[in-house]
C-alpha cells in the first residue's frame, strides 16, 4: 500500500493503517529527531507528538501539494526544532552543538546500518565539507541562510550558492530514484 | 519570456534556509501556479527527503508504538466524534441553502400577503361603489316609474333663502316621496335638517337629513309614522340633532303639490 492510500485510511481512523505508517517511518524519524535533539528522551518524546499529530492531521495531507515524505519530515523537522528552539537550558544546546554531520548516540543504540543509509552516506561524501556542513546547519540546525552567513562570517551569497550547489548535486546523484508514495 | 529567477530560491526553500521577504515572495509565485517552480519544488523536496535516511538508524524503544497507541486513544476519546470538516462545511452549505431558501419563502410569502390585503381593500372598495351604484341606479328606476304615475304629485318647496330650493316628488299611495334640495346651507352645531308632510292631522316627521358639501340634498321617504290625508304641504324646518316628532323650529322652505 502505498504512503498517500495509507494516510487515506488514517483519515477514516483505521488503526491497521496507522500502526502500517508507523512501522513505515517510526524509526526514520526517530532518528531525524535525535540528530536535532540530542537526547534521547527528547527524542522519544518528539516521536511520540509527531504520530499523534499525524494521527489528528491526516486529512490536511493534500497530495496535490507535496509528497507523503514531504509532509511526514516537514512535520517531524518542524517539531523538533521547536522542541529543541524552546529548551530552557543553553547549556543544553551548546551540548548539543556538532560539527559532525553524522553524529549520533552511543554504538549500542544502532542498528545494522541499511543499504539506503549507505546510498545516501555515499552520496553525501561526494559533497564538500563546507557543503555538507551548511545542508546540516539548515537542515538539522533549522539556521535561515543569513544566521549560517553571520555563524561562518561569510557573505550571504556564498552560503546560498553553496547550499544550492549542494542540493543540485544531490539531486544529479539521484536522479531516477522515485520515493514511494 | 518569462524570468525565473525564483528558480534560484527553490533548492533554499526547499531545505529550509530561505526566510523573510524572500520566502514570502516565492510562496507567493508559488501559490500563483507557476508549474515549472512547482516541478522544481517537488524534485528538491524529494532530494532533501532523502538526506534522514542518510543518518544511522537508532534503536526503537520496544513499547514505543504502545505508547502512541495510547495516546491516540486518549486523543479519539476527547474528541468521540471526530468532525471532518467537509462534513461539516456540506451541513453548513446545506444549511444555509435552507436558510436562505427559508428567507426567501417568508419574504415572498410577506410580499404575496401584503399584496392580498391589497386586493382584499381595493375588492372592498369595489364592492361598496358598486352597491352606491345600485343605490343610485334603483332610485332612478323608481323616480323614471313614478314619472309615469299619474298620482304622483310634485312640490316646489321656497323659502327665506332665495338661493335654496326645494323639490318633492310625493307618491300618495305609498306614502314615499322623494325630496331634492340645492344651495342648503350646513344647519349648525347640534342642530339638522327636518322634513315634514302636513296633513289634515297635522305635521308627520318624515325624516331628518343633511346637505352635502355643495348644499344639495336627494333625501328618500320609505316611510312616514302616520298617514298623512287631504291637501298635503310639504315643509322643511331646522330642528334640534336627531330631530323631534313634532316641528319646533324656523321653517327653512315649504311647498304644496302642484
Amino acid at each position: 500500500m502505498t504512503d498517500v492510500e495509507l494516510i487515506s485510511r488514517i483519515t477514516r481512523r483505521d488503526r491497521a493503517a496507522f500502526d502500517a505508517f508507523y512501522d513505515r517511518y517510526a524509526q526514520i524519524i526517530f532518528g531525524l529527531c535525535l540528530r536535532i535533539l540530542r537526547d534521547r528522551a527528547e527524542a522519544e518524546d518528539a516521536l511520540q507528538d509527531i504520530f499523534v499529530q499525524i494521527w489528528k492531521e491526516a486529512e490536511r495531507f493534500d497530495p496535490a501539494r507535496a509528497s507523503a515524505k514531504t509532509w511526514i519530515f516537514t512535520i517531524a523537522r518542524s517539531r523538533s526544532l521547536d522542541r529543541y528552539r524552546s529548551r530552557k537550558s543553553v547549556q543544553q544546546r551548546v551540548e548539543a552543538e556538532t560539527t559532525d554531520f553524522a553524529a549520533v548516540p552511543g554504538a549500542g543504540d544502532l542498528q545494522q546500518s541499511s543499504l539506503m543509509q549507505q546510498y545516501v552516506g555515499r552520496a553525501l561524501e561526494q559533497l564538500s565539507k563546507d557543503q555538507r556542513y551548511v545542508l546540516e546547519l539548515s537542515y538539522y540546525e533549522g539556521l535561515t541562510q543569513e544566521e549560517i552567513a553571520e555563524r561562518l562570517g561569510e557573505p550571504l551569497g556564498t552560503i546560498k550558492s553553496r547550499i544550492r550547489s549542494s542540493l543540485i548535486k544531490l539531486r544529479s546523484l539521484f536522479a531516477g530514484e522515485r520515493s514511494d508514495g | 519570456m518569462v524570468k525565473h529567477a525564483e528558480l534560484d530560491q527553490i533548492p533554499l526553500y526547499a531545505v529550509g534556509a530561505l526566510s523573510g521577504e524572500e520566502k514570502r515572495k516565492l510562496e507567493e509565485h508559488l501559490t500563483g501556479g507557476c508549474e515549472l517552480c512547482e516541478a522544481e519544488l517537488f524534485e528538491f523536496q524529494e532530494t532533501v527527503n532523502r538526506l534522514p535516511y542518510g543518518l544511522a538508524a537508532p534503536q526503537l524503544p520496544a513499547e514505543m508504538k504502545e505508547r502512541i497507541r495510547a495516546k491516540v486513544e486518549a486523543v479519539d476519546a476527547q474528541k468521540p466524534s471526530r468532525i471532518r470538516w467537509s462534513t461539516v462545511l456540506q451541513l453548513a452549505a446545506v444549511i444555509a441553502l435552507f436558510v436562505i431558501a427559508g428567507s426567501l419563502y417568508w419574504k415572498q410569502n410577506g410580499l404575496l400577503m401584503e399584496r392580498e390585503k391589497q386586493l382584499e381593500t381595493l375588492e372592498a372598495q369595489r364592492q361598496a361603489e358598486l352597491r352606491d351604484l345600485e343605490a343610485k341606479l334603483e332610485q332612478q328606476k323608481k323616480e323614471i316609474s313614478w314619472l309615469r304615475d299619474p298620482s304622483v304629485q310634485l312640490a316646489l318647496l321656497t323659502g327665506a333663502q332665495p338661493n335654496s330650493k326645494g323639490k318633492m316628488v310625493w307618491n300618495p299611495t305609498l306614502s314615499q316621496g322623494i325630496f331634492y334640495a340645492s344651495a342648503l346651507p350646513q344647519p349648525g352645531e347640534q342642530k339638522t335638517y327636518e322634513l315634514w308632510v302636513i296633513g289634515n292631522k297635522g305635521p308627520v316627521a318624515a325624516g331628518v337629513f343633511a346637505p352635502d358639501q355643495q348644499g344639495s340634498v336627494v333625501f328618500t321617504i320609505s316611510r312616514i309614522s302616520e298617514p298623512a290625508e287631504g291637501k298635503l304641504q310639504f315643509a322643511v324646518t331646522i330642528e334640534p340633532a336627531g330631530g323631534v316628532s313634532k316641528p319646533t323650529g324656523s321653517i327653512i322652505m315649504a311647498g304644496t303639490p302642484l
